[in-house]
């Protein structure tokens, strides 16, 4: 049986890839290349990053006589990175699982449903596991070589390690469960936590050079930090450096036997924890006057109300905001240094009001909104559908919320920006101008993939944000989008365009592809909404 | 008020609908009656707008289905078999979304909210969130919501799954006082004794087929509608 469920949670993973609806069976074969070629471009990027990060620490940590410590700072990005990566996935599909009350109700041990949960929740940590461990395994061996059994050990370890992280990631998710079953502001505390964790992350990845440097000047106090602190992270190291069987078996009885409790409470508890039903105070309805809205406007605040139910999809849709408040503030606390950088080097004017362009896209390129708005709809697309709504209205008002939520926070930035770099009237407005165009850019390009490529048979919200095609697609281009803006220039048009050419070519671009897009928006995505 | 004509939907290469025909007129509840898979949702559905169809034509008050869509549209409201409403709206909110889509006015609107909603017991959960709700809570607020702009035409699918006794007699009574409006109701149904009680027309349909149809007297005679409709079942198999 529980190689059964293991098989149908797999399938599961891999359809909600590749399926795109549940009108059409099967999976295309250009749908299944395309997210290869996009989780491999992710996977290229983090090797390469973590590549970089071992490659400068391997021969000053061997130096020292400390080299174990390489194995150690593996374990530990590892177990952080697996822990943030799939924290919030473990308490959804353990502790908030829609299909647990029908297999509970068929005869299926309770231990092999949860462990078939556990089953989806390591193979995602296996991912992330390998985009550190394998370029560590990789510098490591091409600098010193491996021996049969230290590469038998490290491959042990890369099964292993993430059994521990589960085992933290189910402690803190039945943590999490419990709190948010408790309180009304469930929201609020969801977004404080992912965002706490994001920024740990991006913190982290952002001062990797600090810290290579850190770890090369501490190394010794570090090592004996760690030798006392972190016990089996010690001997796992030891194990992998020169072999030892004994200290191995150390760290495997500190990694399992954790994870065996963890594992063995949950099974005896998951009946409850699978059926209780959080405690919620009733609202008792108090008749009021009510009011009339034009039909815009209700869609309107449907549309909100729906974005704002849930923090994923706020988080996943509009995370750009955040970057771009955090981006403004920067801006005013940094305004001396700012200013100090510009006195010093007066050259780097000329180029103010185009680097604040690309800044202003570079902060909204991470709202996709639109990506995700008509897959939604989910099971209830039929109202929209019954209802006497034209589908030009319907989509007005998709494209409308992307930007009612997205531009003000890039105004903002480019506000902020214009008073800190003090810039002339006109450009000032090609940097307000510039998010603007950028943010109505994306919003057309998720809603019209969107569109071509909706998903209504999703599990729960939070995958359809995170894993559809549409929103991957959108997030893609948009991020490779203010990415490619400078490379382009700086490879192919440095010597054609002067930069402020280069810019104005690049804002009547934008326009005309908006004006296109609004264009096939009007035509081919009315259709083909009619058609959903 | 609903005009069939050939109504024929397809799916890839199975004919779900075939050539079915249907005149429901003003002042009539209309049962449509068919084992699991006949067509039954399938018409209803293209009834409503949400599948479109390959051939025929559907008329409501007169009006084309495909050519003016949102004009028929206005005519109707629709109950579908399994309610899923916006989970993130309350109760309250749904029907003021569902009231603004249609301009129903203020003082309408608060009227009609309150008249169903105290005769179904809903009025004091309707501050709920939805996804607190029953289904046959969701059930009672669908029918709420359908009735907020009075109809001329309601299209229903098993109308009366999931409702508790007392819900169902009480819709039985709101369809009988709608169509005493001047209103018409066309609904499908596996539960043939309400059919029978409750229906002035009956259409039998199977494998997307119509078998039957005409008014509920003439086709049971003295028989019950079970009766009929197994033999006519078994006629056909």
């Amino acid at each position: 049986m529980l190689k059964t469920l293991i098989k149908i949670r797999l399938q599961g993973i891999f359809l909600r890839q590749t399926k795109s609806s549940k009108k059409k069976k099967g999976t295309g074969i250009g749908k299944i290349i395309l997210m290869l070629v996009l989780f491999g471009y992710v996977g290229v990027v983090f090797a390469f990053m973590f590549g970089m990060f071992f490659s400068a620490l391997v021969e000053p940590l061997q130096m020292m006589n400390i080299e174990w410590l390489y194995f150690a700072l593996m374990s530990l990005i590892i177990i952080m990175i697996c822990f943030f990566g799939s924290v919030f996935l473990t308490q959804h599909e353990i502790y908030e699982a829609k299909d647990n009350e029908l297999l509970l109700s068929m005869p299926i041990k309770n231990r092999d449903i949860l462990l078939s949960r556990v089953f989806t929740i390591l193979i995602l940590n296996y991912v992330y596991e390998i985009l550190i461990a394998g370029p560590a395994f990789f510098v490591y061996v091409r600098t010193f070589g491996m021996s049969i059994v230290q590469v038998i050990m490290f491959f042990l370890m890369f099964i292993t390690l993430p059994l521990f992280v589960l085992a933290l990631s189910c402690l803190f998710g039945w943590i999490l469960a419990n709190i948010l079953s408790r309180v009304r502001m469930k929201n609020v505390i969801i977004i404080v936590l992912y965002l706490a964790f994001m920024f740990v992350y991006i913190y982290a990845i952002n001062s990797i050079e600090q810290y290579i440097g850190w770890l090369i000047t501490n190394g010794q106090t570090i090592a004996s930090a760690i030798e006392k602190g972190a016990f089996p992270l010690y001997h796992l190291s030891i194990a992998l450096q020169n072999g030892n069987i004994f200290s191995f078996f150390i760290y495997l009885v500190c990694i399992l036997i954790p994870f065996a409790i963890v594992m063995y409470i949950l099974s005896i508890r998951f009946v409850k924890l699978a059926t209780t039903k959080p405690k919620m105070k009733k609202i008792i309805y108090k008749a009021k006057p009510m009011e009339e809205s034009s039909l815009k406007m209700a869609l309107l605040k449907r549309e909100f109300r729906h974005f704002t139910s849930n923090a994923m999809v706020m988080l996943n849709g509009a995370v750009g905001i955040i970057f771009c408040i955090i981006a403004a503030v920067a801006l005013i606390i940094y305004d001396d240094d700012i200013n100090m950088l510009l006195s010093m080097y007066p050259f780097v004017r000329e180029y103010v009001t185009p680097l604040l362009c690309l800044a202003g896209i570079g902060v909204c390129s991470m709202n996709m909104i639109s990506a995700s708005s008509i897959s939604l709809e989910g099971d209830c697309l039929w109202i929209l559908k019954v209802l006497p709504i034209s589908a030009k209205d319907i989509l007005d008002i998709k494209l409308g919320l992307h930007l009612l939520i997205c531009i003000p926070a890039g105004v903002l930035f480019s506000v902020t920006s214009i008073f800190i770099f003090k810039v002339g009237l006109w450009d000032a407005c090609l940097v307000i101008l510039a998010p603007i165009l950028f943010t109505l850019l994306i919003d057309l390009i998720g809603l019209l993939l969107n569109l071509w490529k909706p998903k209504f048979d999703w599990i729960n919200e939070t995958v359809c944000v995170k894993q559809s095609m549409p929103v991957m697609l959108t997030m893609f281009i948009s991020m490779g989008l203010a990415f490619v803006i400078a490379i382009v220039y700086i490879l192919v048009f440095i010597d054609i365009f002067s930069v402020y050419s280069y810019m104005y070519f690049l804002f009547g671009i934008f326009i005309i592809v908006n004006i296109a897009l609004m264009y096939m928006l009007q035509t081919w995505g009315v259709k083909r909404f009619d058609e959903l | 008020m609903l005009r069939i004509e050939h109504l024929t939907k397809m799916y890839d290469s199975y004919k779900a609908v075939d050539d079915l025909s249907l005149h429901i007129e003003q002042g009539h509840i209309y049962g449509f009656i068919g084992h699991n898979g006949a067509g039954k949702t399938t018409t209803l559905k293209s009834v409503v707008g949400i599948l479109p169809y390959d051939e025929g034509e559907i008329y409501i008050d007169g009006r084309s289905m495909k050519k003016e869509p949102m004009e028929c549209k206005k005519m109707m409201a629709y109950i579908p078999d399994n309610p899923d409403l916006y989970e993130y709206l309350s109760g309250i909110q749904y029907l003021n979304f569902v009231a603004d889509v249609y301009q129903v006015s203020k003082n309408d609107r608060e009227m009609r909210i309150h008249k169903y909603a105290d005769m179904l017991e809903l009025t004091s959960d309707l501050a709920q969130p939805i996804s607190a709700y029953s289904h046959g809570m969701k059930q009672k607020l669908a029918i709420i919501a359908a009735f907020i702009h009075q109809p001329k035409l309601i299209v229903m699918d098993e109308p009366f799954v999931g409702l508790d006794p007392k819900a169902s007699h009480l819709l039985k009574q709101i369809m009988r006082e709608h169509c005493h409006a001047g209103g018409a109701i066309f609904f499908s149904t596996h539960v043939l004794e309400v059919a029978e009680k409750l229906c002035d027309r009956i259409a039998i349909i199977k494998k997307g087929k119509l078998v039957v149809s005409g008014r509920t007297q003439d086709i049971i005679g003295n028989e019950s509608l079970e009766d009929v409709f197994l033999e006519l079942e078994n006629d056909n198999a």
